[in-house]
């Protein structure tokens, strides 16, 4: 259930009433201490059904495999066996994802390599609709099997409480990656409603709401009508899609991340915080440590770190770090552009390692050029991300530097809605980056001013909002 | 949790009052609107009173200039042309504009949108210059029919005006003149690319649903409304068989069809055009007169 959709408007009150109704009830969790986890269970899974029923087999059979061997990896005692029960477990688990997002991207590959050298060499390849979130749980799976096999955590016993762990519905589509010691403590102990978390939960909603709605929406109709046509667009209509694209990008996820984390709130439940003001990083290695924040966490615990981190040669740990960024670059998607972003991503951070500039923050002009200087370079390499092949995206850099026309073809109104949702979003941002409490409208101690600050997002989004259940882009990946 | 039910509750109680004053607002602001799409949009549907009305997609609204048709014709004209619209939006408004007005004359000009399934638009987004018109029945029963849900979302007056109210706040500031009598005046360009687009075979999807509306919409006005279908000029075209429904309805309802598609006057001459499927303004006043004559003849 995607959060933008008209049906999340009625379908999550319907389960946010059944699942109080049932879990306030002390007689009924007397008897039935689980009947919450059971009824999340049961609505994550008719939800993914609704989807698409087949693909929910992968989704059990992720879990099931993960859940398995956990078990048996725990079972064993013997280190060298483990090893080879974890690898096995992590390649049937990968699997899935593997086939699916890869073996076209593979294939095409091969083809194109093996035809450079005249040779007609390839599989048939696969037209098939990626599972919704396969890249999220499987990544959240695979590592709660590394957990258990590095001894960070014991093997779950309980198949339903990982059964939900892995397929619980507010993160499935999009993340975040859950680890299992934040999430499975949360699974197994009761839940009470919390008049403070609930509220927090709603206000997370309506911001992620506008977030995606208003910015990341608006944003997607003004520039995607340039797609295919951008290298005929003036050098400023280049650079200003370039800037619009960052913070699309932002919107799209992190509102879908907010709502995640929303929803999670009104259910009981403490997710982990995706974004934290990435656009105010002075550097990428802080950009990282605020975008996308689960998925970078896990990269360092299962890739940076068993590679030997930083605690090794300078030489080492460089290869360490653009090992961990060409994953995360394939991991986003199977295309060239993709690696070539994460491999950026990864050179960017080794040089600012090599001049020491990841560890120094600075304060005043300083503070401010460096992070005009990290935004600017972020999203050129969104250029990478965002453009369908290596030659398209050449084309938009090429001519952001040498088209001097400083025509912008948005029409007025779309500036308006543009520029509008920009400010109010930065507005908030600074607002909590500096620690402005007056200007933090959302969190008032004035009654009056928080609902007065609802009720204005609330009409933005119905005025200004894109309704047209667009997908969310990370959904894809 | 009774705490957080109430104080939801009262917040959307509270907002349900402050969605309906905005609303009120910006229908007022609608109604004082001093031009461009704002102003014709609530003439249109509240108080065109005029005798011959001009109905299509953006095509209409850039062909038939009203004043020289008013010259033509001797009787008052209104363009009601709107873009990237078809009948799904057409037979609504004719029934909205009923309400307080009997038009003598409706020239509706047909195209792609009126007969094809095989467009990207959805018919709830023919129906968007309808939305602020929500709350009359003749309105209603469309949106329900293009979406159940929007009996719920256009509950919000707020929402009704989405992406339109900026439009709405700036024409009740200033007086945007991009139409005269509902005509779009902008039209001046020429054509650049003059690449003759392709007749060979097409295969053509028509929607059944928007034939049958184009049927409806002859049978209940064909008795108290003189009906004209027109096809107005594309450039380069050399057949019009898109337009074979269209032909067997005016036969069987024997309604008059002023057939220009394929016009050489017209197709043959890219400097009557501002771009392939739409006349230039100099091609408009050229075509108008054509088809003026055409229509007195009629009468």
């Amino acid at each position: 259930m995607l959060f933008n959709t008209f049906d999340f408007l009625w379908i999550f009150p319907v389960i946010f009433c059944m699942y109080y109704f049932v879990t306030c009830r002390e007689r009924v969790i007397e008897k039935y201490p689980k009947i919450g986890n059971y009824l999340l269970i049961a609505i994550s899974y008719v939800l993914y059904l609704k989807w698409n029923p087949v693909y929910s087999l992968i989704l059990l059979g992720v879990t099931a495999v993960t859940y398995l061997m956990a078990i048996i990896i725990e079972r064993n005692k013997a280190f060298g066996r483990k090893k080879y029960i974890c690898i096995s477990g992590v390649v049937l688990a990968m699997l899935p994802l593997l086939t699916f997002k890869y073996y076209n991207f593979l294939n095409n590959s091969f083809i194109h390599l093996f035809g450079l050298f005249g040779a007609k060499i390839g599989l048939p390849g696969l037209n098939w609709v990626m599972p919704l979130g396969i890249s999220f749980y499987t990544f959240q799976a695979v590592g709660y099997l590394a957990d258990v096999y590095l001894k960070r955590i014991k093997a779950e016993h309980n198949w339903w409480d990982y059964m939900l762990f892995v397929c619980f519905f507010p993160q499935i589509a999009a993340g975040p990656i859950s680890k299992a010691r934040d999430l499975l403590p949360q699974i197994k102990a009761r839940r009470i409603f919390r008049y403070e978390q609930a509220v927090q939960g709603l206000k997370w909603i309506l911001w992620g709401m506008f977030l995606k709605v208003v910015l990341a929406d608006r944003i997607g109709v003004s520039i995607d009508s340039f797609n295919g046509i951008l290298h005929n667009e003036s050098g400023l209509m280049n650079l200003a899609v370039c800037f619009l694209y960052s913070f699309q990008i932002y919107g799209d996820f992190a509102g879908y991340s907010f709502m995640a984390l929303g929803v999670g709130e009104l259910m009981g439940f403490e997710l982990i915080n995706n974004f934290k003001r990435p656009y105010f990083s002075q550097s990428i290695t802080e950009f990282w440590r605020r975008w996308h924040i689960s998925l970078s966490t896990w990269l360092k615990d299962y890739i940076y770190i068993p590679l030997g981190g930083s605690r090794c040669s300078k030489a080492r740990n460089y290869f360490n770090i653009l090992v961990t960024f060409l994953v995360s670059g394939i991991w986003h998607g199977a295309n060239w552009t993709f690696i070539a972003w994460g491999v950026m991503h990864g050179l960017f951070q080794v040089i600012e390692k090599i001049f020491g500039i990841n560890k120094k923050q600075s304060i005043g002009i300083i503070k401010g050029i460096r992070i005009a200087i990290t935004f600017i370079v972020v999203s050129f390499a969104w250029i990478f991300f965002r453009q369908p092949s290596f030659v398209e995206a050449w084309e938009q850099i090429i001519r952001i530097f040498t088209n001097h026309d400083l025509t912008l073809h948005f029409s007025m109104e779309s500036m308006c809605f543009m520029s509008f949702a920009i400010c109010l979003v930065v507005l908030k941002e600074v607002a909590e980056e500096w620690n402005i409490k007056w200007l933090n409208f959302l969190h008032s101690r004035y009654v009056f001013v928080r609902w007065v600050t609802y009720a204005f997002i609330l009409s933005c989004i119905l005025l200004m909002g894109v309704f047209d259940n667009s997908q969310f882009i990370y959904v894809n990946f | 949790m009774k705490k957080f039910i109430f104080k939801l509750l009262l917040f959307l109680v509270v907002y349900a009052v402050v969605d309906y004053v905005l609303g009120l607002g910006l229908g007022w602001l609608a109604a004082n609107a001093k031009g461009g799409d704002t102003a014709r949009n609530y003439h249109i549907t509240h108080s065109a009173e005029e005798d011959v009305l001009i109905f299509g997609s953006s095509r209409a609204s850039n062909h038939y200039n009203s004043r020289e048709l008013e010259k033509q014709l001797g009787s008052s004209v209104y363009n009601c042309g709107e873009n990237e619209t078809g009948i799904m939006y057409f037979y609504p408004l004719l029934n909205l504009i009923k309400k307080h007005h009997l038009p003598k004359v409706i020239i509706y000009d047909v195209y792609t949108m009126d007969l094809l399934d095989n467009l990207r638009l959805g018919h709830l987004d023919y129906l968007k210059p309808l939305k602020t018109s929500y709350g009359i029945d003749c309105v209603d029963s469309m949106f329900f029919r293009s979406e159940p849900t929007s009996k719920i979302k256009m509950l919000s007056s707020l929402y009704r005006n989405n992406s339109t109210f900026l439009n709405v706040l700036f024409d009740w500031v200033r007086n945007n003149i991009i139409y005269d009598k509902g005509f779009y005046l902008l039209n001046t360009g020429k054509l650049i690319d003059k690449q003759v687009p392709n007749d060979n075979k097409r295969d053509f999807v028509y929607d059944s649903e928007k034939l049958s509306f184009l049927e409806k919409f002859i049978k209940e006005n064909k008795d108290s409304i003189n009906i004209i279908f027109s096809i107005s000029p594309e450039y380069g075209r050399t057949t019009d068989d898109m337009f074979d429904p269209l032909k067997k309805l005016c036969d069987q309802y024997n309604i008059p069809l002023l057939n220009h598609y394929c016009d050489t006057t017209f197709t043959m001459h890219s400097d009557y055009f501002g771009n392939v499927n739409h006349l230039n303004r100099d091609g408009a006043v050229l075509y108008t007169r054509k088809i003026s004559e055409e229509i007195k003849g009629l009468w």
